[in-house]
């Protein structure tokens, strides 16, 4: 589904150059969970920018279902991800205006779905997020770990096939991280969605099925996990 | 979609609720300015656009040659003359001169003075289609015994009632009968008009002027074409090919929808529009909008750092560049609808003092054509939203979503010189605002304390209604000067301030003396003025032969070279006995003319103003015995007014402009102030963890705002050196159309730019003190 070659990116200041990612190259395969670690400063960001289509690479070849991303215009680029990714933040970002029923509803209105489906699709995450009670409430009024599952809940209502995490855990308890990796576990397994997050943790990064390391924007390994669950 | 988008949106303003208002109020402001401006401009435009025929209608004026004046009476064989050999008029009407002087209409016990009852041809109606309550136009002035009343006069007259048939006596004898009864069109007209008689002449000879000369092209012609018609009929006329001085002559049709504001023809009757005015005040009604929208824009981006996270979260899922503008754009839309609103109420209220201001008639709801009013308000505002949210939308929906979400909200510098750019232009406006404001103060007082080269102070004038009291006059003035308070009594015909004049053409020892005018004046009227002699004497009734003498004033002596002249005979065997100072006759924007004063006579014209001076003390007694004395000469209700009152009608627009101006200019300055509010604000918010890191290396309160104010004290300097040029330029064109103006002097230019100055640093340090006085580890910890 997604095949990275030889992705660089650096910064250019006074002639010298920063290097943010070096030589990165992977393959990412649908139904997949990967998790990319590593060290702060290592690129594990910028690589999910890339892979999220919000950042261009220096160099490299990017193909995400079959097309060039690079090639593409910004038009196609927005059509394709929004037809096809998710995002989750760690600071969650839902829009402090909007209900929680509208926030979900939000992504759906940019793909030009109907009134009625949109109803409909809202309502069913909503229930299946057991935040029906919730629906007119503002972001504000819900604590980060309800917050962060209203995030996830919009990164869903548009069907995405591959839902892409910053750090989705970094600013919650325990308690909520561990409900919030169990549902991402539960995504992945039975609606085949593909996971790619950005984790500091061990514990988050073994719900996955995959760990990319990256140190100094170099993958230095890339293993997968053994199912102990 | 658009529905959300509003919900949004009203949510958004809400949440801000202080920028909203400020946004709202500062677009309010600057709407209702345009509004009423732009009222009335439309009243000053819409003069005559009533007449369904307007666009084929045409006044006749004639211009002697080249560099000669052009004059809008004509002959009244003229107009027929040019119908015979010219298809294209279809018919023409003509008002005759005499027959426009003030009537006392009475019927039974009630009785009433009107200025403006015109004689005119029967066809009249042809031309001005004037809508008839009673009566039928065709048949309303056939014979010299028919009158035709507007609606208002005719309601003073007899009520409600229907009036046709019924008899009305003019001036106590002549019986009229009322024909007809029409209703006031729904537009100005550039001629007084209170009613209509037949003409008493149908002709005084080629050579006498004494008729307005209205033409009725057929539909279709072109006025170009037309002009070039009736020229070329003109030189054809048997009386233009005998005389060789006439060849030069030349027509001029203008299209009477044109009268109002553009003609430039002298002797002219009509109301006179001052296009200049209307352009002035439409161009700064319009920068005034302008800076309203400039004000909101600022506000708009001002605020974008809060929205600049929820833009990259649409972004990221999935919203296009369109999506986002448009979303922004209903924001700014419904803050603009809701400024409309707001505006029709502000201009609604503000009207009735505009209205007395300007001495108008203006409305908003009544106004006579909706549909125009309507369609360029809309434009208006179409215009407004795009100003005011199109860079706002554009700017907010190009944010790179990465760097927002990351929390990096450094935008680049581009917006931030926008911003300065949009302030600056603001504070050029301010700048040029304050300047014409100052000089156009200093222009108005200089005219109200001018030498006008008489003292208006305490004179009187009233009309004489009888020939006969004219003829024995001096019984009458001996009998007045017995009155206590009244010092000196005179007649007169133009006094100063009233525009008509009397302008001859003589030779004297072959050489040419054209355009002199002709005041005619009684004994003492120099007394009454006082205006004494500056060479030679006053005329007096000491000396016999006075009574065939004249004066002349200054500009008369320089234009002809009378120097050597006093003393001796001049134009028509008359003597000139002495020089008196130039006067203002009819405004300040015109050097005074050369003039002669003549004794009343059986040739000349008639002096048929008694002007006298009173001592102004118990004034209210001696116009009361004024008054009784007079009514016992002349049956007929007394009406006078006081010189200085009546000439204060020469510059009254100016001191309107002034008024006018001073408005203006406040609601600019608070408007930039608004503007300079926000950019204040928000710099200081986007600096407040630097302010903070400074702090904590030891900055103090005071370097703090010294460095704030810095960037801004800049681009108020830059906004002077550009604005005080603009306001030279305007303010010396201004100046330069008045024959007596005054001087202009440094002094407004520095007021502005201390004014501007001492604002910007007020306004900034307000918003700076309290950041740079807070604690710098409550901006640090923010991060």
């Amino acid at each position: 589904m997604i095949i990275l070659k030889n992705i660089e990116k650096y910064y250019a200041n006074k002639g010298v150059k920063s290097y943010i990612l070096r030589h990165v190259s992977t393959e990412i395969k649908q139904g997949e969970f990967v998790s990319i670690m590593g060290p702060s400063g290592a690129g594990k960001s910028t690589l999910l920018n890339i892979l999220g289509m919000l950042e261009e690479p220096t160099y490299g070849e990017y193909e995400f279902m079959g097309e060039d991303v690079l090639s593409l215009n910004e038009r196609k680029r927005i059509e394709l991800y929004r037809n096809h990714i998710g995002f989750v933040f760690q600071a969650y970002h839902l829009i402090d205006e909007m209900t929680v029923a509208e926030n979900i509803e939000a992504p759906l209105l940019y793909k030009k779905v109907s009134g009625a489906e949109r109803k409909s699709r809202v309502a069913d995450v909503l229930d299946r997020f057991n935040m029906v009670a919730k629906k007119d409430l503002f972001p504000n009024q819900l604590s980060g770990g309800q917050q962060q599952l209203v995030g996830i809940a919009r990164a869903l209502v548009a069907q995405p096939s591959i839902i892409l995490a910053d750090e989705p855990t970094g600013n919650l308890q325990s308690a909520q991280a561990l409900q919030i990796m169990d549902l991402f576990k539960k995504l992945n397994e039975e609606e085949g969605i593909t996971i790619i997050q950005v984790t500091h943790s061990e514990v988050n990064a073994a719900y996955g099925s995959r760990i990319l390391h990256l140190l100094d924007g170099v993958i230095k390994e890339d293993i997968a996990v053994e199912q102990s669950v | 979609m658009f529905r959300l988008n509003l919900k949004i949106a009203l949510r958004n303003l809400w949440k801000t609720k202080g920028y909203t208002l400020m946004n709202i109020f500062g677009l309010s402001i600057g709407l209702a300015g345009f509004l009423i401006i732009l009222l009335y401009a439309n009243n000053e435009r819409s003069y005559d656009t009533w007449n369904p025929n307007a666009e084929n209608v045409y006044r006749l004026s004639i211009k002697g040659g080249p560099d000669q004046d052009e004059y809008a009476s004509s002959p009244a064989e003229l107009a027929p003359a040019l119908k015979e050999m010219t298809p294209e008029i279809e018919d023409y009407g003509r008002y005759y001169v005499w027959d426009t002087r003030q009537r006392l209409l009475s019927s039974g016990p009630t009785e009433m003075y009107v200025d403006h009852i015109l004689g005119v041809d029967s066809n009249w109606f042809n031309l001005f289609p004037y809508k008839f309550i009673y009566g039928a136009a065709k048949s309303s002035i056939v014979s010299k015994d028919q009158i035709v009343l507007s609606q208002p006069v005719s309601e003073k007259i007899f009520g409600k009632t229907n009036p046709v048939g019924q008899t009305l006596l003019i001036n106590t004898t002549q019986r009229y009968i009322v024909s007809g009864v029409y209703e006031l069109p729904n537009t100005p007209e550039h001629i007084e008009i209170e009613g209509f008689v037949k003409k008493s002449s149908t002709g005084d000879g080629w050579n006498n002027g004494n008729f307005y000369t209205y033409l009725k092209a057929k539909p279709g012609t072109d006025p170009v074409e037309f002009n070039k018609k009736l020229n070329a009929a003109f030189q054809k006329l048997p009386m233009v090919k005998k005389e060789a001085s006439m060849q030069k002559t030349t027509l001029i049709a203008l299209p009477v929808t044109e009268v109002y504001l553009h003609s430039t023809s002298l002797m002219d009757p009509t109301k006179r529009g001052n296009p200049k005015m209307v352009t002035i005040l439409v161009l700064f009604s319009s920068l005034l909008l302008i800076i309203a929208c400039i004000n909101f824009t600022n506000l708009s981006i001002a605020q974008s750092v809060k929205r600049a996270k929820e833009t990259g979260i649409r972004k990221v899922l999935g919203a296009a560049k369109g999506n986002l503008i448009r979303y922004f754009l209903t924001e700014t839309t419904i803050q603009c609808l809701v400024a409309l609103l707001l505006a029709l109420v502000f201009a609604e209220v503000s009207l009735p003092i505009m209205n007395r201001l300007m001495d108008m008639d203006l409305s908003l709801f009544t106004y006579n054509n909706p549909g125009q009013l309507g369609l360029q308000i809309g434009f208006v505002m179409l215009f407004v939203i795009v100003i005011s949210g199109g860079y706002a939308a554009f700017f907010l929906s190009s944010y790179e979503p990465v760097k927002v979400l990351k929390g990096n909200f450094s935008r680049g510098t581009g917006s931030l010189w926008m911003r300065k750019v949009l302030i600056s232009i603001q504070f050029i406006v301010a700048i040029v605002f304050i300047i014409a404001l100052i000089i156009i103060k200093q222009q108005v007082n200089y005219i109200k304390n001018q030498d006008v080269g008489f003292n208006k102070d305490h004179v009187m004038v009233f009309k004489i209604r009888k020939g006969e009291t004219r003829l024995n006059f001096q019984p009458i003035k001996d009998r007045l000067l017995k009155i206590d308070g009244v010092t000196e009594v005179s007649r007169v015909n133009y006094y100063p301030g009233v525009k008509a004049m009397q302008v001859i053409g003589r030779e004297f020892n072959g050489q040419p003396v054209q355009n002199l005018s002709v005041v005619t004046v009684d004994f003492d009227y120099f007394e009454v003025m006082g205006m004494p002699a500056l060479s030679g004497r006053l005329i007096s009734s000491k000396f016999k032969t006075d009574s065939t003498a004249v004066m002349v004033n200054e500009a008369a002596v320089k234009k002809y070279g009378l120097k050597d002249l006093i003393g001796k005979k001049w134009i028509n065997d008359q003597v000139i006995v002495g020089v008196v100072k130039d006067h203002v006759q009819k405004g300040m924007e015109f050097a005074a003319e050369p003039t002669v004063f003549m004794v009343e006579t059986k040739n000349s014209n008639t002096a048929d103003q008694v002007i006298l001076k009173v001592n102004g003390q118990h004034t209210q007694e001696t116009v009361a015995e004024i008054k009784n004395l007079w009514q016992s000469v002349e049956p007929f209700p007394f009406q006078y007014t006081w010189l200085d009152q009546s000439f204060a009608n020469v510059y009254i627009q100016y001191v309107r402009l002034d008024k006018i101006f001073n408005v203006f200019t406040y609601v600019t300055l608070a408007l930039a102030i608004l503007g300079l509010f926000a950019l204040a604000s928000f710099t200081v918010q986007e600096r407040t963890k630097e302010i903070g890191v400074r702090k904590v290396l030891g900055a103090e309160t005071k370097d703090i705002l010294k460095m704030i104010n810095k960037t801004f004290l800049i681009l108020v300097l830059t906004a002077n050196l550009i604005a005080i040029p603009i306001a030279y330029i305007l303010a010396s064109s201004w100046l330069s159309s008045f024959a007596y103006r005054s001087t202009m002097s440094i002094w407004p230019f520095l007021a502005a730019a201390f004014v501007s100055v001492l604002v910007t640093v007020l306004t900034v340090s307000m918003q700076a003190y309290k950041t740079a006085n807070a604690k710098p580890v409550d901006a640090l910890k923010y991060e």
